[in-house]
């Protein structure tokens, strides 16, 4: 019913204005990328990301890291901010010495990814392609 | 019908019209059309539509509209009431007629959140190409300007109910505040309502949404006093006053009488403390948190007639067993026409208690998200003040209810999220309440 209404609307594109994915490309010329898992603050010497505690650290290399690039860049996975949840990161992604996104893809979806100048957020959706990325991550280790 | 019509002009209260509810569309084509579209919420918009065919008949269709935010292949998005179920129910010489629903179209929303263009084209040319563009004209109605006998009369006859519902909002006159008298024996003082409205507004994420939310629930509620004719005192708890001390300690300076009204509205994260045992979430506050189960605690020993605690915040397990620690947004909106009757029903003829929040445990809440990408409302938020203006609306066929209202607000945030797969699952959020209230 609705497909005359999108011919006729692409007479009348308007810029989309807001931000999106292409903010994320940056990851692609990344040399070294290290994935960490966050946790509790537990009192431990642990390192300390956004409040939260390093539980371990994987250096990506090879298909892992191209597997979760593709993934974080791909924009299926995510949607407006919209849950009203808090997000208490479970990932942290370490590009080159600096922490450039911070996500948990499953109790309160969502990403923050932290650009040279600015951060955007997303909701990560439900049914989303990065948690078989992550589980394939950690259970070759 | 058969064509399209493009209207273009500038709609500049199709993301403002919270004071306004009725408004008139005119379009041109082989004849002229003249709507009268009256907005309820996204599930109820009512159109008229006045016409004279080619045979110099004089006809009125009517049907029933769905509003719905859509997305093209680009990724714009649109406002669209998609009209269905059209019947002509007069025409001038009794002959029998029929009439295609029309769809309207608001798109190309500008830097000053106006929608530039519309469409309005029937079910039968959404497939057609047999179209052209038509300007026309647009204007909102205040009906107490724009409304006379005659106009209403062009649509509605006489023996039909909303005549005389939309003639007895015809006022020339400004109308004497309503003073509810107490009854000297039951309600020995006259009420006060008491809103406590704690809002996250100062959230990364939400922070905007929210802040929408403390206005209009703010604005909602001092309307509704007004109209009762009775005083409202408001206890605003946001940046630094949001955490629980604060809240707390301001609630129990809160000096009530046995007759006031206390509305406890929460507008920010949450979540379900798995140490607590409870289908009701927390609030996400600075510092420590809250529970909704332990605010309707402290604030049922204050024993007022009518007491609510309403939250729109997620309900979703969060990973950790801990509570989550921290640092310490339908562009269209209905209009304020409330019937006196109805309130004072609602909140001065009302007792008991109402806790009430907006998703499931396991489930998270949501944000409305505006055509140009800001945040609007929460989704139970928008939804429950649609439903307080319908429920106590001088123009619909309500009886007054608060489990009506409640009831028809967890729908709609449930229709409008059914794109969204939860935590638990299920599509959409699904609010509930625990209630004892009575009349």
């Amino acid at each position: 019913m609705l497909n005359f209404f999108k011919i006729m609307l692409i007479m009348s594109i308007t810029a989309a204005g807001c931000q999106d994915v292409q903010d994320f490309g940056a990851l692609k010329k990344v040399d070294e990328l290290t994935l960490h898992k966050l946790g509790p603050v537990t009192g431990n010497d642990a390192a300390i990301i956004a409040e939260r505690e390093v539980v371990s650290s994987v250096l990506l290399y090879g298909a892992d890291k191209k597997d979760l690039i593709k993934v974080i860049l791909d924009k299926s996975n995510y949607l407006p901010v919209s849950r009203r949840c808090l997000m208490a990161p479970a990932y942290a992604l370490e590009a080159d010495g600096k922490v450039v996104a911070l996500f948990d893809p499953q109790f309160c979806p969502r990403i923050r990814y932290m650009g040279d100048t600015d951060e955007v957020e997303f909701d990560i959706k439900t049914e989303n392609s990065m948690l078989a990325v992550l589980e394939k991550i950690y259970a070759d280790r | 019908m058969k064509r399209l019509f493009v209207v273009i002009f500038f709609v500049t209260l199709c993301v403002n019209l919270k004071a306004q509810s009725f408004y008139e569309i005119k379009w041109k084509s082989d004849l002229d059309y003249t709507a009268l579209v009256v907005y309820y919420d996204e599930s109820q918009i009512e159109v008229r539509v006045k016409y004279t065919d080619s045979n110099n008949i004089y006809r009125v269709a009517k049907y029933s509209c769905d509003g719905s935010i859509e997305t093209d292949d680009n990724g714009v998005r649109y406002f669209v009431f998609d009209g269905h179920d059209a019947e002509v129910v007069y025409s001038s010489d009794n002959s029998p007629s029929s009439y295609i629903a029309d769809n309207f179209i608001f798109t190309n929303l500008n830097e000053n959140n106006e929608f530039e263009y519309l469409y309005t084209m029937d079910d039968s040319d959404v497939d057609s190409d047999d179209s052209e563009p038509v300007e026309a004209s647009y204007r909102p109605l205040d009906p107490q300007t724009d409304f006379t006998q005659q106009y209403i009369f062009n649509f509605f006859d006489a023996h039909e109910p909303e005549y005389n519902s939309y003639l007895g909002l015809v006022n020339t006159v400004e109308p004497d505040p309503v003073i509810i008298e107490p009854d000297p024996v039951t309600q020995p003082e006259r009420a006060v309502m008491h809103l406590v409205m704690v809002a996250d507004v100062e959230d990364r994420s939400i922070g905007k949404s929210t802040a929408q939310d403390q206005r209009d629930v703010t604005t909602t509620f001092t309307k509704i006093s007004r109209e009762l004719g009775i005083e409202i005192k408001e206890y605003q708890f946001s940046g630094n006053g949001f955490n629980r001390d604060s809240i707390l300690t301001n609630l129990n300076r809160i000096n009530n009488s046995p007759n006031d009204i206390i509305i406890y509205y929460y507008s920010g994260h949450g979540y379900n403390d798995p140490g607590k045992d409870s289908e009701f979430p927390s609030m996400a506050l600075d510092g420590v948190d809250l529970s909704l189960e332990d605010m309707y605690y402290e604030i049922r020993d204050k024993n007022a007639r009518l007491t609510m605690i309403i939250g729109d915040m997620c309900n979703s397990i969060p990973e950790s067993r801990a509570a989550v620690g921290r640092r310490e947004a339908l562009p269209f909106k209905s209009g304020y026409l409330f019937d006196n009757t109805k309130l004072s029903k609602l909140f001065l003829q009302s007792s008991g208690f109402l806790v009430s929040t907006s998703s499931q445990k396991g489930e998270w809440s949501y944000c409305m998200n505006n055509p140009d990408g800001t945040m609007g409302n929460g989704q139970f938020t928008h939804a429950f003040i649609e439903s307080m203006i319908k429920e106590a609306s001088a123009v619909s066929a309500s009886d007054a209810d608060w489990l009506s209202l409640f009831g028809r607000a967890y729908r709609n945030a449930n229709l409008n999220t059914q794109g969204l797969v939860n935590q638990n699952g299920q599509r959409g959020q699904s609010g509930f309440n625990r209630s004892n209230i009575k009349y």
